[in-house]
């Protein structure tokens, strides 16, 4: 949990310290003066990015040109310093963990966050990329190995879109990044797949429970054509490889690399029909939901991790029975901080002021 | 402006030249070249005579590519070394972390660099058409890649090994894993899952530990 939070030129914030000293924090004010802001820091802080699709520059105080974003928090008893700078002018962003060089992102298994958003729909509607991003983050949730390999694949990447740049490019060139891409790939292929079953097992549950009874089955879309989920990472390395080889006219014609888990994608179905097509606006965001409640429960009762919770304005969108579905399930010892622009007359055990325009509310029954 | 003038001329011209060594910042190279003035003439002269010697008698060896003041370099004329092992590193700083160890028997072949086409460094770039022409020369058996384990450093040993495997009986890759002696709960969640996902480590549990097995074929 968190236990501490210190910004300085994050968005709207040129200083603030936070201290959530209770379980279940509401923070309240009116639209536009940074309840949303805060929420974002503290998954930027886990995540190394922001759930608002917002990139590091925007996040940036106006003429400030950095930001820092600093925590404490506990895991398993123990108490962990967690930071993340950005510096515009070098575009260079820097994490730490107990003052040591971290990756962008280690922190997600420090403090796992679970997010819920107006945003959630680009799970359901939105690019594979968007999709890939969510996924990620759960599988480096529970398998912290899993950031590591991403960053490593991604350099790789990087190197051998470069070289595909080059002038002429023969296959012996592109062998030694080949061979990474293929054992870190297979890595990246085979957690998101068995992370991704089980993720799904569980909205499934959660969702036939919301909608009494429909069926909310998914499947991962792999690049490798004729690879099973089921199949181990040499083939996946093998398979791979020769796609690379396949498509290595296209990648020099387009100077990228067409193949790999770097396009990978995760298709939805609800009772049998392709989610993002076929069902209404209103079953898109059930299915959302239920893909967080599902990670929400993967991360407690699987992994016995305690995430914090961060519920953005999700008030707003769900009707009276969903949100005491969202709220039940989460009572359970988790943190959780959420915003809204209601005002409290009544119904709470305190009430302070976290800045001229922002009130942090305990609520009575928590 | 206020601020122009903050140093005479000769001092200004110090203080970026010192700048721009390897970790020094500003503030350092102000602090160094403040001492430098203040230090005696011998000092400062000592220096830049120490630098201007160095520049002038240092070169690289004719085989192997390390630094040296005599050609072939220390390390190359020395008949106790095993002439059949050759190891393979990035730069002259690795042949001295393996000398410290003073384990290894072999000679040794410096690169001058790892592939890495976003610095456009490609094989042209490196020594290894002077590596090349060592092994043609015959008599060696085994060569080592001790390039470092980054993704440039992987892929250059990735392509020497495609390389050199026509030409060498062995090609092997140096082990990277946990360091023996560490404990476990010490080592950070990268280097352990990667030294259970190599194959060539051997998890040995009545020590608590796991065990490199060295070097391996790539």
């Amino acid at each position: 949990m968190l236990k501490q939070l210190y910004l300085q030129n994050f968005r709207n914030y040129k200083q603030l310290e936070f201290t959530p000293d209770a379980e279940y924090l509401i923070l309240s004010g009116h639209n536009g003066t940074g309840k949303s802001n805060l929420l974002e820091s503290i998954y930027y802080l886990s995540t190394g990015y922001s759930f608002r699709q917002a990139r590091d520059d925007n996040l940036v105080r106006f003429g400030s040109g950095h930001f820092i974003i600093r925590g404490i928090v506990s895991r398993a008893g123990i108490d962990y310093k967690i930071e993340v700078n950005y510096r515009q002018d070098q575009r260079r962003k820097t994490t730490k963990i107990n003052d040591k060089r971290a990756l962008p992102g280690d922190c997600s298994n420090h403090l796992p966050v679970v997010v819920f958003s107006p945003q959630d729909l680009i799970l359901v509607k939105g690019s594979p990329a968007g999709r890939r991003r969510f996924l990620d983050l759960v599988v480096a949730q529970v398998r912290p190995q899993h950031n590591s390999d991403l960053h490593y694949y991604n350099s790789v990447l990087y190197q051998r879109n470069k070289q595909l740049r080059s002038l002429k490019v023969s296959s012996v060139d592109l062998l030694p990044w080949d061979q990474q891409l293929a054992s870190l790939g297979s890595r990246i292929w085979k957690r998101r797949n068995l992370v991704l079953s089980e993720l799904l097992s569980l909205s499934a549950g959660v969702f036939n429970s919301l909608s009494r009874g429909r069926i909310l089955e998914g499947e991962y879309l792999s690049q490798i054509k004729g690879i099973k989920p089921e199949d181990n990472q040499e083939q996946y390395q093998n398979l791979f490889k020769e796609s690379l080889k396949k498509s290595l006219s296209i990648d020099q014609r387009v100077k990228a690399t067409t193949v790999g888990p770097h396009r990978d994608d995760f298709r939805l179905y609800l009772n049998g029909r392709e989610t993002r097509i076929y069902a209404s606006q209103g079953e898109q965001r059930l299915v959302a939901l239920a893909l967080k409640i599902g990670q929400y429960r993967l991360l407690t009762e699987v992994q016995s991790l305690e995430p914090i919770l961060l519920l953005d304005d999700v008030f707003s969108e769900l009707d009276e029975k969903h949100r005491l579905f969202v709220l039940e399930g989460m009572k359970q010892g988790s943190q959780v901080i959420a915003t809204t622009t209601s005002s409290f007359k009544e119904g709470f055990a305190q009430i302070r002021r976290l800045t001229p325009e922002i009130f942090v509310v305990y609520p009575k029954n928590f | 402006m206020i601020g122009l003038h903050l140093y005479p001329n000769p001092l200004a011209a110090l203080i970026e030249a010192l700048k721009k060594l390897p970790g020094i910042g500003p503030k350092t190279a102000q602090r160094l070249a403040i001492y430098l003035l203040h230090a005696p003439v011998g000092e400062a002269e000592g220096l830049a005579r120490a630098i201007t010697d160095a520049r002038e008698k240092i070169f690289f060896c004719s085989v192997c590519g390390n630094l040296t003041d005599i050609d072939p370099c220390g390390l190359c004329q020395d008949e106790r070394r095993d002439r059949s092992l050759l190891c393979v590193v990035e730069w002259p700083r690795d042949i001295i972390a393996f000398e410290r160890t003073g384990e290894f028997p072999g000679m040794y072949h410096v690169l001058h660099g790892a592939l890495s086409p976003m610095d456009g460094i490609g094989p042209d770039d490196l020594k290894i058409a002077e590596l090349l022409k060592r092994l043609s020369k015959g008599g060696i058996r085994e060569v080592v890649l001790a390039t470092n384990p980054t993704v440039e450093g992987e892929a250059t040993a990735l392509y020497l090994a495609q390389l050199l495997k026509p030409l060498v009986s062995n090609v092997t890759r140096i082990a990277h894993g946990l360091p023996v002696g560490g404990d476990l709960e010490f080592a950070d969640t990268a280097t352990l899952s990667r030294s259970l996902l190599g194959s060539h480590v051997a998890v040995d549990l009545s020590l608590n530990m796991v065990v490199d097995l060295g070097r391996h074929e790539i």
